[in-house]
């Protein structure tokens, strides 16, 4: 049977070979799409393990070495940047020959020694040493490997001192094994759940598009079947043959698709799709997945195509389509959707009292009740519409749509739950990005884009604050308002002892975003203060006394100045320098000069801008965003793609009545809006009932989880969701032409 | 019988590829009248009533329809034509799977505009006429074979066509079914004044009309007085 099929299938000439082929392409998109899907968790996950060496610290978490066995290692991490980019800058000295060794050396460098990865070193070369390399002198002697690089394209030095050198320095941390454990989110379930709710917003799409795919040659199929019939293939063995069809066209397909996957990984990892570029080797896949795609996908082939038969009669005498209309679906079919929502505010309720295990799981499940509800509501919600479209339709190509959907409304909506599964997914993502992007904004400051802070207090426990001695700050200012570009240096002096602060300052209650021990009183120029426009001073004060806190990120909180008349503005200088803020034409390298300057002074300081600040807190959120982004963009594409066939396929299976209208005088315009009528009347409105669940689930979980308020989502999805529709709407466009071929009169006329 | 000719080929000529379907073809059928054309299958019958209805460009010759050549119309205005003056019986399969007979009946009627409720009143009064009373709300799967082709019939006539083309309207029907539909099809015809262009090769069906024409190798060879 199986050679039967075979020769069947392929000794159908041109045109059954073309079917194949399509069919083939259409299902290697699938499994391509679903490989990359499958191996995007582990390309996310080797970003987190290649960064986990950052958190470097003291007591590590998961020591890389046994720190009974090393010795001691001085360590200082800097976050720096570099035009926008992140640099990483480690200061580091042995203090014996056992000291751990981080990942990507091969030996610690020396006093005087540098070793930088692969872009840095490219940078160092192409770069005026006064904008970058001032910041490590030293000589180059090693490379950094990929081990200890995020993205191939990172920027990290690792800068060898004498113990001695490094010790007299601020920021400094004695360290006995480097961390292994990969880097840990601040809200790492929530970003599980979402990352499943993005795979599943993915993968359910390209499912349907396979099934699909499948059923694009269905109706030819049928034919060639009930020829088989007729010479006495029972049918069972007619299904044999369809199933053999479809698996030749699958293993095509699938092989195809595992070979683009593998051809395209070069270019997929130069796409920082979550903020870092990968290397080739980080789209690794996962065994058990990658079984069950590349057995699963033709296996739900062959299903797709043998219980496509089921719907059919095919009989020697040819194919009968069911006379009876299938059962319409009852209102019962909400009850999956109802459970689902019922069983995710039971999960996120659990979660809210604190009993998080197991959440990621029920949740999970109950995400995936609530897709499958949706799966199973969706055609109920269309045999509504329907019925509904029939009593109000006054053309007959409303009429004709509405009468078609509600003939078969499970046909109707199957090619659009793609599509529609990805708004609700989406929806529910977007619902739920902006209200913690939006939490992590209102912490950012706004300060004007030219201006450079360094914060000279170094958050640290071992080794003092870091401030600077009057004597060295008036040599840095000057130096830095003697630079090309700087308009104004504004500094901020470490308050004497024993001053008597404004009542106002020692308030229990502190500014928004200052935390308790973290934060200093710092003595600033009321005129240099204003000038900053970061904040107002309080009238006739030529001194103001405000808080200063620097903040993990390289941001500082300049907050709440008061008034220190009695420190007369003219003494300050005599002060030790706390923090300053470089206010320059706003070039890159002017903003780049001075951050050398500072950190050629003050080492351990990493000066920000706002942008930097920005750059780093909403890192996260990027690329939460930027999945989601992307996510968004592969289901709705495979969607429309799955729209654009089972339109095409819809149209070929009534090639007759249509071909016949059309030769009755009825224009092809009217067959057009009959077409795009039976598409966009359930897409419009399902789409928009499943993007107003997704918000409401959204909204749920907020409230449930508080993580924040309720916040609308970007003007980016709203765009995204325009898009998806349109691009959805325009592929069944595309199919028109066929329409027009397959209705033409010279066609017609053999009908 | 002599009749005023409301249809006419004119030296009729059509090829597709190497095979000539018609050669000078050349027939005219009167108003009100119903031409049977016959002849065997491949001769060129049904190509000449597609040429007839517009549906095909003749490469020679004209094709005249109640004082207007209409081979050389363009697209939009032969549909045009085929919609508002024409109506079209065929084999089988030409009914809407989707729409209830009645809807099935209202199309051409709903297509030139017709409010909803005017046109399923007008459709619906075709059912008694047509001996289906009851089955207005039944699909065309639900249908037997004599009930969808006189739902089709009624879906032909319900626009007033001034002419009736039916292309071997019995072909799928038993005899005793066929004979019915033949009964109705020439009966609303008349007495609506409908001409009515029958094509078949079944003598007995053939029977039912006023006057006969024998396609073979493409030319109009034989015309036979009833």
């Amino acid at each position: 049977m199986i050679r039967l099929g075979t020769r069947i299938s392929l000794a159908g000439g041109a045109e059954a070979i073309t079917r194949l082929v399509a069919t083939a392409l259409g299902l290697a998109l699938g499994v391509g799409l679903l490989l990359y899907a499958a191996a995007t968790f582990p390309a996310l996950h080797a970003h987190d393990v290649r960064g986990g060496w950052y958190a470097t610290s003291a007591h590590n978490h998961q020591p890389a070495q046994d720190e009974a066995t090393t010795d001691p290692l001085l360590w200082r991490l800097v976050t720096d940047h570099f035009q926008g980019r992140v640099l990483i800058r480690v200061d580091l000295a042995a203090e014996g020959p056992r000291a751990p060794l981080p990942p990507g050396l091969t030996r610690l460098p020396g006093p005087g020694q540098l070793a930088v990865s692969p872009a840095l070193a490219r940078l160092l070369r192409t770069t005026d040493k006064a904008l970058l390399g001032n910041r490590f002198p030293g000589q180059v002697t090693a490379t950094v490997g990929p081990a200890a690089l995020v993205a191939p394209d990172d920027l990290v030095v690792f800068a060898g001192h004498t113990p001695a050198e490094l010790r007299a320095q601020p920021g400094v941390t004695e360290v006995r094994s480097i961390e292994a454990a990969p880097v840990s989110h601040s809200i790492t379930n929530f970003l599980r759940v979402i990352l499943v709710i993005g795979s599943v917003g993915l993968i359910v799409p390209v499912v349907v598009f396979v099934s699909t795919a499948t059923r694009l040659a269905a109706a030819r199929r049928e034919q060639r079947l009930a020829a088989l019939r007729l010479v006495g293939a029972t049918p069972q063995q007619t299904a044999a043959v369809a199933g053999v069809e479809a698996a030749l066209s699958a293993v095509a397909g699938t092989a195809i698709g595992a070979t683009a996957f593998f051809a395209t990984r070069p270019v997929a990892a130069g796409i920082p799709f979550d903020g870092s570029k990968f290397f080739v080797a980080d789209f690794r896949l996962p065994l058990l997945w990658t079984a069950v795609i590349v057995l699963g996908v033709p296996a739900l082939s062959i299903a797709a195509a043998i219980r496509a038969l089921h719907g059919v009669n095919v009989s020697p005498l040819g194919v009968m389509r069911g006379a009876a209309a299938p059962r319409p679906p009852s209102a019962r079919s909400l009850v999956p959707l109802v459970a689902g929502l019922v069983l995710l505010a039971v999960a996120l309720a659990g979660a809210a009292g604190g009993r998080n295990q197991g959440l990621l799981a029920v949740g999970g499940l109950a995400f995936a009740v609530v897709i499958v509800g949706i799966m199973l509501a969706g055609p109920w919600l269309t045999a509504r519409l329907a019925a509904a479209m029939a009593r109000v339709a006054r053309r007959p190509p409303l009429l004709l749509a509405a009468r078609r959907l509600h003939e078969n409304p499970s046909a109707g909506f199957r090619s659009i739950s793609g599509l529609v599964v990805a708004a609700f997914v989406t929806s529910v993502f977007s619902g739920l990005t902006p209200a913690v992007v939006g939490q992590a904004s209102t912490r950012a400051v706004n300060a004007p884009r030219n201006q450079v802070f360094a914060t000279l207090m170094v958050l640290t426990e071992d080794n003092g604050d870091g401030i600077m001695a009057p004597d060295r700050a008036a040599t840095l200012l000057h130096t830095l308002a003697a630079t090309r570009g700087v308009t104004r240096v504004v500094d901020f002096r470490q308050p004497p002892p024993g001053l008597a602060l404004p009542s106002e300052t020692r308030r229990t209650k502190l500014p928004q975003g200052l935390s308790p021990g973290h934060h200093r009183l710092a003595l600033v120029r009321c005129a240099d203060l204003v000038a900053t426009a970061l904040t107002t001073c309080p009238a006739h004060a030529a001194t103001a006394v405000t808080y200063v806190q620097p903040l993990s990120g390289g941001q500082t909180i300049i907050a709440s100045p008061q008034p220190a008349r009695q420190v007369p503005a003219a003494t300050l200088a005599t002060l030790p320098l706390e923090a300053l803020v470089a206010t320059t034409d706003g070039s890159a390298a002017t903003i780049e000069r001075v951050r050398t300057i500072i950190e050629t002074s003050a080492p351990a300081t990493a000066p920000v801008t706002d942008a930097d600040v920005r750059l780093v807190r909403l890192h996260l959120l990027t690329q939460l965003q930027r999945l989601s982004n992307v996510g968004l963009l592969l289901a709705l594409l495979v969607a429309g793609c799955s729209l654009a066939i089972a339109v095409s396929a819809g149209l070929i299976e009534r090639k007759r009545p249509f071909a016949l209208l059309r030769l009755s005088g009825v224009p092809v315009s009217s067959l057009n809006r009959v077409v795009l009528a039976e598409a966009a009347a359930p897409l419009l409105l399902v789409a928009a009932a499943s993007a107003g669940l997704g918000l409401g689930v959204a909204a749920m979980i907020l409230k449930v989880v508080s993580v924040s308020g309720w916040h609308p989502p970007a003007a980016g999805y709203w765009y995204a969701l325009a898009a998806g529709i349109s691009f959805a709407l325009l592929t069944v466009v595309a199919t028109l032409p066929l329409l027009k071929r397959v209705t033409s009169l010279e066609t017609a006329r053999f009908e | 019988m002599t009749v005023e000719p409301i249809l006419a080929a004119r030296a009729v000529a059509k090829s597709f590829g190497p095979t000539q379907a018609l050669r000078g073809a050349e027939v005219a059928v009167g108003r009100g009248e119903v031409l049977a054309v016959m002849g065997p299958s491949g001769s060129g019958k049904s190509t000449l009533l597609h040429c007839l209805a517009g549906i095909l460009r003749p490469d020679s010759g004209e094709i005249w329809f109640d004082g207007q050549r209409i081979d050389r119309l363009g697209e939009r205005t032969s549909s045009q034509l085929r919609r508002d003056r024409f109506g079209f019986v065929f084999q089988f399969g030409q009914l809407v799977p989707e729409l209830p007979a009645v809807e099935n009946v209202a199309l051409p009627l709903l297509l030139g505009g017709q409010r909803r409720s005017k046109a399923m009143a007008e459709a619906g009064g075709w059912f008694e006429q047509l001996d289906i009373a009851g089955l207005e709300q039944r699909r065309p799967g639900e249908l037997s074979g004599g009930e969808a082709q006189r739902v089709a019939l009624a879906r032909a006539l319900v626009a007033a066509p001034a002419v009736l083309f039916a292309d071997e309207p019995t072909g799928s029907l038993d005899s005793l079914a066929g004979e019915r539909v033949m009964d109705l099809l020439v009966d609303a015809a008349r007495s609506r004044g409908t001409t009515v262009v029958l094509v078949t090769h079944e003598p007995r069906v053939a029977a039912y009309a006023d006057r006969e024409v024998v396609v073979r190798d493409g030319r109009v060879s034989a015309l036979v007085q009833t």
